[in-house]
């Protein structure tokens, strides 16, 4: 009796030492202890980003009082609607345009701050990063009375050279142009900063070495200028197409979508009809819109880059 | 292929005169090292010869054509960098062919040319691999080619050699000759190495504080150094400086180093030295290579003395012994087989033949 007892104890102990190896041994792999270090953030993640993702997935196929399931019933609804295709055109149009904007703007102040001398850069810097430090609900609100139709200062100094008044946010090309022009306001900042750091990274050499190779001013930023600074354009491009796709509070304090819908994207849009409109399931569906659009634009500009990754 | 002259050339930064008015003149297919310790001036010199850098004074010709305000581009130079300064995102043929394809050259003399250097150079096995794939040594080697096909009037070496390891800066030097002597282009090439300056050079110019101290032909510099910097600068291990006076005994000429040392000056150097005042402070100049242990039949102008040493170095094929006169530190090179040891006394000669006499004050070879 004793002995059987003492066997099973035995064997008890020799499965759990044997779990104890196994366990050691998993934690050896690299792998395995990576996988737990980062399991905090994993968590962090799944809870702040897939559960939300996937209850929106999961409220998108629900019907407006959200009872009942419908399937793909509000994306077949959203694709006969007009303003859907005028949304989708508009924040295309919108995302696109102040991007390749903002890069462009961003480039080229960041070559004027690049070529300050060094003592007075820290003051341009700064001062050229502020529309991007200050809340753009604030800062969108003094747009709004700069673009006011009759008492704004825009208008009332074009009225000094017989222009105007403009109607900023009236007609839907001004309010279009208008949208844009305050997002380049506040994005190409971060588009400059960004492009500062990499000029700063490019070898001085480079330069001297294509200078003396015969290359002049514009030779010089085609052929090693932007060959180094590739990476960088294509993840800023990438991560300010994803922001602005996703802008909200720019459209929303300055238009908010009007006139007529004319400068609604899918953030503003998905607002009016899912909490405005109290049809949180179609709300839902709007957003789901930007994932696969700016899925294959990450997928095409971070391919690249990997591509080139070791080359730098 | 052209001569490059240098007229009263200045660089001024704010205040500071980083080149203080320098001539010089490199004829047709010569190697110049200017050479130099750092922040003589040598480095910016290169850089306004290549248009890197404005003139604040004076004219710089490159093939009698003076080039003050011309563009880099427009000079017809190439130049090889410290750091290689290969464009990271081109392949070795790429990099090489940059400046012919600005200048819109037939594709097929790109090819011959880039082809003929790479050869030349033995990086054809390298011509597709980007820079990063690409060792020191290679790097260097793409920097020369890119320089090479270019063809230009003058070829620019700014230091080359000084971020390679110290075996193959040997071998590189070598490259460098050789690829001089098949492609005989004017060449000025800068480095803070002596010994770089001394192998490459069909002449050297020494540099100090932004002046010339002195040009010469590698041997000159060395047996006739002009001035206490270049007999300092030129030679490993350094010429030795031990305070001395003229004084005459018995109707001969005496250099007396300390109360109970003096040696006998030759005939020749007697003749020369006749005429400086004997009171005047002045510096015995001798090379370590004339410090060497005392051999037992005197040979004229070889002067022996006792002395005991301080420390010795065996190198192999000689031994680097220092002892101290009147507390300055001497070096000597002697037979490894002469019983030299640390703390031991020794009996060495000083080969007055080959000494200098220098002005303490001013510097100045005598």
């Amino acid at each position: 009796m004793v002995d059987v007892a003492f066997q099973s104890n035995r064997a008890a102990a020799a499965q759990t030492g044997r779990r104890r190896v196994g366990l050691r041994n998993a934690l050896r792999r690299k792998s395995m202890s990576a996988f737990l270090m980062t399991l905090p953030l994993i968590l962090l993640i799944a809870v702040l980003v897939i559960y939300p993702a996937l209850y929106s997935l999961h409220l998108a196929t629900l019907n407006k009082a959200m009872t009942k399931f419908v399937g793909l019933g509000n994306f077949e609804f959203l694709f006969k609607r007009e303003t859907f295709w005028l949304v989708v055109k508009q924040s295309c149009i919108f995302a696109i345009s102040a991007v390749v904007f903002k890069a462009l703007i961003g480039f080229i102040v960041a070559h004027f701050v690049h070529n300050v001398p060094a003592n007075k850069q820290r003051k341009w810097r700064g001062m050229l990063l502020v529309p991007w430090v200050i809340p753009p609900a604030m800062s969108t609100l003094a747009w709004l009375w700069l673009f006011d139709p009759s008492y704004s200062a825009f208008n009332y100094t074009l009225s000094f050279f017989g222009i105007g008044p403009i109607p900023w946010t009236g007609d839907a090309m001004w309010a279009r142009f208008s949208v844009i022009l305050v997002n380049v306001w506040y994005g190409a900042p971060f588009f400059m900063i960004m492009y500062l750091a990499a000029l700063k990274s490019v070898p001085e050499q480079l330069y001297e070495a294509a200078a003396i190779d015969g290359a002049n001013w514009w030779q010089r930023i085609w052929y090693v200028t932007l060959p180094m600074m590739r990476n960088i354009i294509a993840i800023t491009t990438l991560f300010s197409l994803i922001v602005t796709f996703a802008n909200f509070d720019i459209v929303r304090i300055l238009t908010a979508g009007g006139p007529l819908d004319h400068t609604h994207i899918f953030a503003t849009w998905a607002f009016r009809v899912g909490i405005e409109g109290s049809d949180i399931p179609l709300g839902a569906s709007v957003s789901l819109f930007m994932v696969p659009i700016l899925a294959i634009a990450a997928i095409f500009i971070l391919r690249d880059i990997t591509k080139r990754g070791n080359e730098a | 292929m052209a001569d490059v002259s240098l007229r009263k050339v200045v660089k001024r930064y704010d205040e500071v005169e980083a080149v203080r008015g320098i001539d010089l003149d490199i004829a047709d297919h010569e190697f110049v090292v200017l050479v130099g310790p750092s922040g003589c001036g040598k480095s910016t010199t290169l850089r306004m010869i290549a248009g890197l850098e404005d003139i604040s004074d004076g004219d710089i010709m490159i093939g009698g054509d003076v080039v003050n305000d011309v563009p880099p581009k427009d000079r017809d130079i190439a130049m090889v960098f410290q750091n290689y300064a290969l464009y990271p995102h081109m392949t070795v043929a790429e990099n090489m062919s940059f400046g012919l394809r600005l200048k819109h050259y037939p594709k097929a003399e790109i090819k011959s040319r880039v082809t003929e250097a790479a050869r030349m150079l033995d990086i054809t096995d390298l011509i597709d691999r980007k820079p990063k794939q690409l060792s020191g040594g290679q790097r260097q080697r793409v920097a020369m080619g890119r320089a090479i096909v270019r063809n230009p009037k003058v070829f620019l070496f700014d230091e080359p050699l000084s971020n390679l390891d110290a075996k193959l800066r040997v071998q590189m030097r070598i490259e460098i000759k050789k690829v001089h002597q098949k492609v005989r282009t004017t060449t000025v090439y800068v480095t803070h190495d002596q010994v770089e300056a001394m192998t490459l050079a069909d002449r050297v110019v020494v540099m100090n504080h932004g002046k010339i101290e002195q040009i010469g032909t590698p041997n000159e510099l060395y047996h006739k150094p002009a001035t206490r910097f270049v007999a300092s600068f030129i030679g490993s291990p350094a010429m030795n400086f031990v305070p001395c006076r003229l004084e005459d005994v018995g109707g001969k000429l005496n250099v007396r180093l300390t109360d109970r040392l003096a040696f006998a000056l030759p005939p020749a150097r007697a003749a020369r030295y006749q005429a400086l005042s004997r009171t005047d402070r002045l510096l015995l100049g001798i090379r370590p290579e004339h410090v060497m242990e005392a051999r037992p039949h005197a040979e004229p102008g070889v002067e022996p003395f006792d002395t005991v040493l301080d420390v010795t170095e065996p190198m192999g094929m000689e031994t680097l012994v220092y002892f101290t006169l009147e507390g300055t530190q001497v070096c000597g090179r002697v037979n490894p087989n002469a019983g030299a040891q640390d703390g031991s006394p020794l009996r060495l000669a000083v080969d007055l033949n080959n000494m200098h006499l220098l002005n303490e004050v001013t510097g100045a070879v005598l």
